[in-house]
């Protein structure tokens, strides 16, 4: 009997060896790829003046984004209709250049002005993602019962001379 | 047991038993086999003793033919788990204590049936794997059955816990490795982790791994989203996803407040709250985990 239970022992501690805790994918940034999802939503349902659907259809990133990895994953097999899509990482304000859309990440939301003027010129979408921002922006991402939303503000788009799609109108939270 | 000791017992046994059986030619036979080591022989004899009107009703005749499957088994059939050799010789044993009038016979058979159980719940462990976990569960079912049987006194909880652990943990690495059943395992592990806590709630392993599993299945069906959802389609997935972070939620705090100071929860606290878009909370528990690093 004492045979059987030492068996039995080493079985046991097998048990116990073999137990460990699963391991977390917190690498991955979900809010990230389901951004990328949205933006390029935007870049579908938005029309650019003509001279801007011709070439790369650029994306500028102000800074660090998680965003920039998921929009260039994307960039590998998607279009913009025929346009490749570039994404362009701007580490400053004065490296902002002509681009379709402009994101603005949150911790860079002191700069939105700045950023503002540098695309003056040109007919790029402003992409922020702070709460109270969407007056001065023309698309803010916000967050509502955890799930991902957008404020769209269509006086600055017609301003731009950048038409949004009544789909796109009909999803977003309005901005007056 | 080797064998020595088995004649000796049964040759104990036969003696205090001899006067209840008159006609023992079969018996007889069986042990003259048993002896010789032909245990295939010595089997079919005693089954036929079984059989045989004269000696079904008698307790010996279960003895000794638990004795000789015992026997088989130890000596045929160890590597066999679905040993049919052990199988009948605990039912032989078992019946033999049913009909047994002497006292003495039943602490050696009673310690018997607790080996062959045993050999039974050390299978049913080693088949845990994702190869043998379906012969791995019918062993142990079939160890739970025979264990309340045996003991209906012993508590076999903490073995359940424990089994349902790691069983747990095979279903999840089938389910990671296993892209055309994924939904069936994703509902196995979880089932599974579910049936630990309802037995023990403050089980912080079952906690974590629940959450964990919760968690990753929403970052699996986030990953595998097609750049090409629209807007109202990913609203509806999305509203899913969230779901599966909030399951994910109640049992990482509570392996959260069962142990505060393992990095693995306060990970994975920082996680789905970021995933679930509390930013605040989401950097909160990254300050934690900065704290608890410099701490060590």
């Amino acid at each position: 009997m004492r045979k059987t239970l030492s068996y039995i022992k080493q079985i046991s501690l097998f048990v116990v060896m073999l137990f460990a805790v699963l391991s977390f994918q917190n690498q991955y940034d979900t809010n990230a790829k389901i951004k990328s999802l949205f933006i390029y939503n935007f870049a579908k349902y938005i029309e650019w003046p003509s001279s801007y659907k011709q070439g790369d259809f650029i994306i500028g990133i102000l800074g660090d984004h998680p965003v920039y990895k998921e929009l260039n994953n994307m960039a590998q097999t998607k279009k913009v209709f025929d346009q490749p899509i570039q994404v362009i990482k701007f580490s400053n304000v004065n490296e902002i250049q002509k681009c379709h859309m402009l994101i603005i990440p949150r911790q860079m939301t002191s700069k939105i002005s700045q950023s503002k003027a540098k695309i003056q010129p040109y007919n790029t979408l402003l992409v922020t993602e702070k709460i109270g921002v969407g007056k001065s922006s023309d698309i803010n991402f916000v967050i509502s019962e955890n799930k991902q939303k957008f404020e769209l503000n269509q006086n600055n788009l017609a301003k731009k001379d950048l038409k949004v799609s009544n789909n796109l109108v009909s999803l977003a939270i309005a901005v007056k | 047991m080797d064998i020595k000791k088995h004649i000796i017992l049964i040759f104990f046994a036969f003696t205090c038993l001899a006067p209840s059986f008159g006609q023992a030619s079969k018996i007889k036979q069986a042990l003259d086999l048993f002896k010789q080591s032909k245990l295939d022989s010595a089997g079919l004899i005693i089954d036929q003793a079984i059989e045989n009107e004269e000696t079904k009703e008698k307790s010996s005749t279960y003895y000794y033919a638990g004795i000789i499957y015992k026997e088989k088994y130890n000596k045929q059939q160890k590597d066999d788990k679905a040993s049919p050799a052990r199988d009948k010789a605990i039912e032989y044993f078992n019946t033999f204590l049913k009909l047994n009038e002497d006292e003495k016979l039943v602490p050696p058979i009673k310690k018997s049936i607790d080996y062959l159980i045993n050999t039974i719940y050390n299978d049913a462990v080693v088949l845990l794997n994702t190869e043998t976990y379906d012969q791995s569960i019918t062993l142990f079912e079939k160890y739970k059955k025979l264990q309340a049987y045996a003991d209906p006194t012993k508590d076999i909880n903490k073995i359940n816990i424990q089994y349902n652990l790691v069983l747990g943990q095979v279903y999840s690495d089938l389910y990671d490795k296993n892209e055309e059943n994924k939904t069936e395992f994703f509902e196995k592990t979880a089932n599974t982790y579910l049936k630990v806590l309802q037995d023990d709630p403050e089980n912080w392993g079952a906690n974590y791994n629940l959450g964990i599993h919760y968690y990753n299945e929403a970052v699996n069906r986030i990953k595998a989203l097609e750049y090409d959802v629209d807007l109202v389609t990913l609203d509806m997935l999305e509203g899913e996803y969230i779901g599966l972070f909030k399951m994910a939620l109640p049992y990482m705090q509570k392996a959260y407040q069962m142990n505060p100071n393992r990095k693995e929860t306060i990970i994975g606290l920082s996680g789905i709250y970021y995933s679930l878009k509390d930013y605040d909370r989401s950097d909160e528990y990254t300050e934690k985990l900065k704290k608890l690093e410099e701490e060590k």
